[in-house]
């Protein structure tokens, strides 16, 4: 169920309250859920549904060519007339008709039942019975109007400590000393799916070495063994930092010339988490910092 | 300035279809023969203006075939 999820304690809050407030209004509000990847939105959903009491149906928006293909493969088949949760993963990837049926149908002021009619036929959506949810890590490209009709729970990063927990509920049975535990944490980038994925990895580790404990000079080999960098840091973001030092501060079309990566890639891929994590700084053009040129000193680069 | 053929586009008074007994087609044709007529016409007399298949040229039949239904990707989970 959600408490036995670790981390998101107001998010948490929230959808207790709604499951809480079900039991007057008979309905839950369409929610939204927004973060980035890996923050664990699908498992959320999951276990609210189970609080629910319903199964769930995860929908992959992109799949969804039109509202006809929705209504006749999904609705009908799947939703109608059951006693369900729906989650509309990806959802700024929704069809446009499909959205503009949306608009209509989650126009609802409160009402538990909202019958709409598309083509020669008329469907039922009935709230008390089914729970409508969407799930995005893009929610500026969601049309505005149908966001307003959503109510959006936004997901943050998980702490170091909040991601140590995970691993250790992951593998609960290999014992890691005190100081490992905020190595591992620190290269997970706040995201709970790299924490289950390393502690997959450090599972496959201990099997293989016949061993259940789990300490530094283990992590150390690790790391090496599976080209894992302090911080997290990838190639990529590695390359830019060290281009930073060597030649002082760039333009992002300097970047671009000397990585061959386009430049939205690099804003995309490089850029976001050095700024966030403070190794670069943006003053028209890029530079390194001081943070920066330390960690590039403590990976050796 | 060209100068302008006098024999020049359709003739005054002549036009495309002529009146016909049925009775004579009928005796012409027999009854499983088949006539052209407009669709607007047939749609006026209340019939369905949808005409037989086309006989199918191979590239006909290539284009024709079933196209593959894409599916919505979904998983239900019950536990």
């Amino acid at each position: 169920m959600i408490n036995e999820l670790i981390g998101q304690d107001q998010l948490k809050k929230r959808l207790s309250f709604y499951t809480q407030s079900k039991k007057a209004t008979g309905v839950i509000p369409f929610l939204m859920f927004n973060g980035a990847k890996g923050l664990g939105k699908t498992e959320f959903a999951k276990a609210f549904a189970k609080t629910l009491n319903k199964p769930m149906i995860e929908i992959n928006c992109s799949t969804i060519r039109t509202a006809e293909q929705f209504f006749e493969q999904i609705f009908v088949p799947a939703i109608l007339d059951k006693d369900v949760t729906i989650l509309f993963d990806e959802a700024h990837a929704l069809p446009n008709d499909l959205v503009m049926s949306f608009l209509t149908i989650f126009n609802v002021e409160g009402a538990k039942s909202k019958r709409f009619d598309f083509g020669e036929n008329s469907f039922v959506f009935e709230f008390e019975r089914q729970t409508f949810m969407f799930a995005t890590t893009e929610l500026d490209k969601l049309f505005p109007p149908f966001r307003d009709r959503l109510t959006v729970l936004d997901f943050v990063p998980y702490s170091t400590e909040e991601l140590a927990k995970i691993m250790c509920k992951k593998i609960s049975w290999v014992n890691f000393d005190d100081s490992v535990m905020t190595e591992i944490a620190g290269t997970l980038r706040g995201n709970a799916r790299s924490a289950i994925k390393r502690a997959l990895e450090i599972r496959a580790y201990c099997e293989v070495n016949n061993q259940s404990d789990f300490n530094l000079s283990d992590w150390t080999r690790l790391c090496d063994l599976l080209d894992i960098r302090p911080f997290g840091l990838n190639n990529t973001e590695i390359q830019v930092m060290r281009l930073l030092r060597d030649r002082g501060a760039c333009t992002l079309q300097m970047i671009s010339a000397v990585t061959g990566m386009s430049r939205t890639a690099i804003q995309r891929d490089a850029e976001i988490y050095l700024l966030k994590e403070g190794f670069m700084k943006i003053d028209g053009k890029r530079w390194i910092t001081d943070k920066g040129v330390k960690a590039l000193e403590e990976i050796n680069a | 300035m060209t100068e302008k053929k006098s024999n020049r586009g359709r003739p005054k008074g002549a036009t495309s279809f002529v009146r016909i007994a049925l009775c004579d087609l009928l005796e012409q044709l027999g009854e499983k023969g088949t006539v052209v007529v407009s669709k607007k016409w047939l749609e006026s007399i209340g019939m369905d203006v949808n005409s037989p298949e086309p006989k199918k040229s191979p590239v006909n039949e290539v284009k024709e075939q079933p196209e593959e239904v894409e599916r919505i990707q979904f998983t239900v989970h019950n536990d």
